[in-house]
């Protein structure tokens, strides 16, 4: 087993994990945060899609020991203090952009690290951004309603560009 | 399964001489990964790539950029230096799955894992890009990438390490054209890579290279001569045409399986080719 250090939604977390387990197994069934989901465990299907150190990854894909040392987001971490939704996740109940639920951790957590480097998306690039999460009922057009309105959310409470989740100073793997 | 981080190449290199074909190298994961969960057969090293620096760095030496086996296609798509001296990579590199998994996917797995429709190795094979490999007490050796894929993978033998891709400059007339069924989720049904070098109003030098259209990544060795050799309409849509015609008819060696056709592939070597060759030649100031 390897020990891993991490820092979940903020939280400091040392793990022991076995070299070939997914950060999606160690969130899930060591940390119990079951908010991220697992599809296909295969990387195509995009419901197990987390922020490391920012960048939207398959969690499915990376393994936990190559998340050592850095900073992750799930969708427990986005909304604020006191459970108030973030931007994007308002911007998705108040434009029906989900059905069962399955896909939307991944797909609003896609969209929150889409808009944090592309303020103002058109909607070829929302496509594009969450080309790799599959949705397998509702269809995309209300998704990508949804991801337009949180792109005007976010720039009309000047939270444009922010990084999404909580902040935490961790080292970094000298 | 015993697992290792080392920190520098050397260090893997122990490791990989040690344990053989039963040692495995990770580097993004994202096929070694899945392959190793539940079975992993005669594994019994795991050697995490990862803490090794020099391997996630690109350098640029004498016109020649040095891409180190860990740098991953999200890098490779935005990298000022690789946009500026090799665009058809970045092309290659930000035409790849999904944001997700070029987050993860790394340019020497890429090669490695010897997938015959793979959009990097095409590129870089378009680009006449070499191989380094290293070796415990054999030093570096460089090759050209067209000699190092066999079905499947690499001649990368037991104990050796792809530590990076060298690539020349490559900024000309280029292009890459690829169908896929579903962006984001499925590799190319074919690819086509094309880097042209016009002397004057002479095509002096045309790559052509196929993904999806044989058991490897390949050159269309035989529509590349036909290339230079003949131009009846001054590099026009006939002269594209008939090149394509010649990859399809002379180089493509494809199979059929779930996903498409062995005509189909065979028709979309034709097609792409010829359109790759248009817009490459579209790029003339």
């Amino acid at each position: 087993m390897q020990p891993v250090h991490l820092c979940v939604n903020g939280l400091e977390t040392d793990v022991e994990v076995h070299p070939l387990e997914t950060l999606l197994h160690t969130l899930r069934d060591r940390i119990g945060l079951n908010g991220t989901k697992e599809g296909c465990g295969t990387g195509y299907c995009g419901a197990c899609t987390v922020l490391v150190d920012g960048d939207a990854v398959n969690a499915c894909l990376l393994l936990a020991v190559d998340a050592d040392r850095k900073e992750v987001v799930t969708i427990e971490g986005l909304a604020g203090d006191a459970g108030a939704l973030h931007p994007v996740q308002a911007a998705f109940v108040e434009n029906g952009g989900l059905q069962c639920g399955f896909c939307t951790p991944g797909m609003i957590l896609s969209a929150a690290s889409l808009l944090a480097a592309t303020p103002d998306p058109s909607d070829d690039e929302i496509r594009a951004g969450i080309s790799g999460n599959l949705c397998r009922c509702t269809g995309y057009q209300s998704i990508v309603a949804s991801v337009h309105d949180a792109a005007r959310r976010l720039r009309e409470s000047g939270r444009s560009g922010e990084r999404p989740g909580p902040r935490a100073h961790i080292r970094s793997r000298a | 399964m015993q697992y290792f981080e080392p920190n520098f190449v050397n260090e893997a290199l122990v490791v990989l001489e040690r344990f053989g074909p039963r040692a495995k190298a990770l580097a993004g994961g994202t096929r070694l990964g899945p392959s190793l969960r539940g079975d992993c057969g005669d594994v019994v090293a795991l050697v995490n790539l990862k803490r090794i620096a020099s391997l996630a760095a690109i350098t640029s030496e004498h016109g020649r950029m040095r891409i180190g086996a860990l740098v991953t296609a999200a890098e490779l798509a935005h990298s000022p230096s690789i946009v500026a001296a090799a665009p058809l990579l970045s092309l290659a590199a930000a035409s790849m799955g999904s944001r997700q998994l070029r987050a993860l996917a790394s340019i020497g797995g890429n090669i490695c894992s010897g997938d015959a429709a793979s959009d990097l190795t095409t590129a870089l094979l378009a680009c006449d890009a070499a191989c380094v490999f290293a070796a415990l007490n054999h030093g570096e050796r460089r090759l050209a990438l067209s000699d190092v894929l066999v079905p499947g993978g690499t001649i990368c033998a037991p104990g050796e390490l792809l530590v990076a891709v060298e690539v020349p400059r490559c900024d000309g007339l280029t292009a890459f054209e690829k169908m896929t069924t579903r962006r984001g989720f499925e590799m190319a049904l074919v690819a086509v890579a094309v880097t042209i070098t016009m002397e004057g109003a002479r095509a002096v030098s045309v790559r052509i290279a196929l993904a999806g259209a044989g058991p490897t990544c390949q050159r269309a060795t035989n529509a590349e001569r036909f290339a230079t050799a003949e131009s009846p309409d001054g590099y026009g849509r006939e002269w594209g045409e008939r090149v394509g015609a010649v990859a399809a008819e002379r180089d493509a060696a494809p199979d059929s399986d779930e996903r498409a056709g062995a005509d189909y592939r065979r028709h979309l070597v034709a097609v792409l080719t010829a359109r790759a060759l248009r817009t490459a030649l579209g790029r003339r100031a």
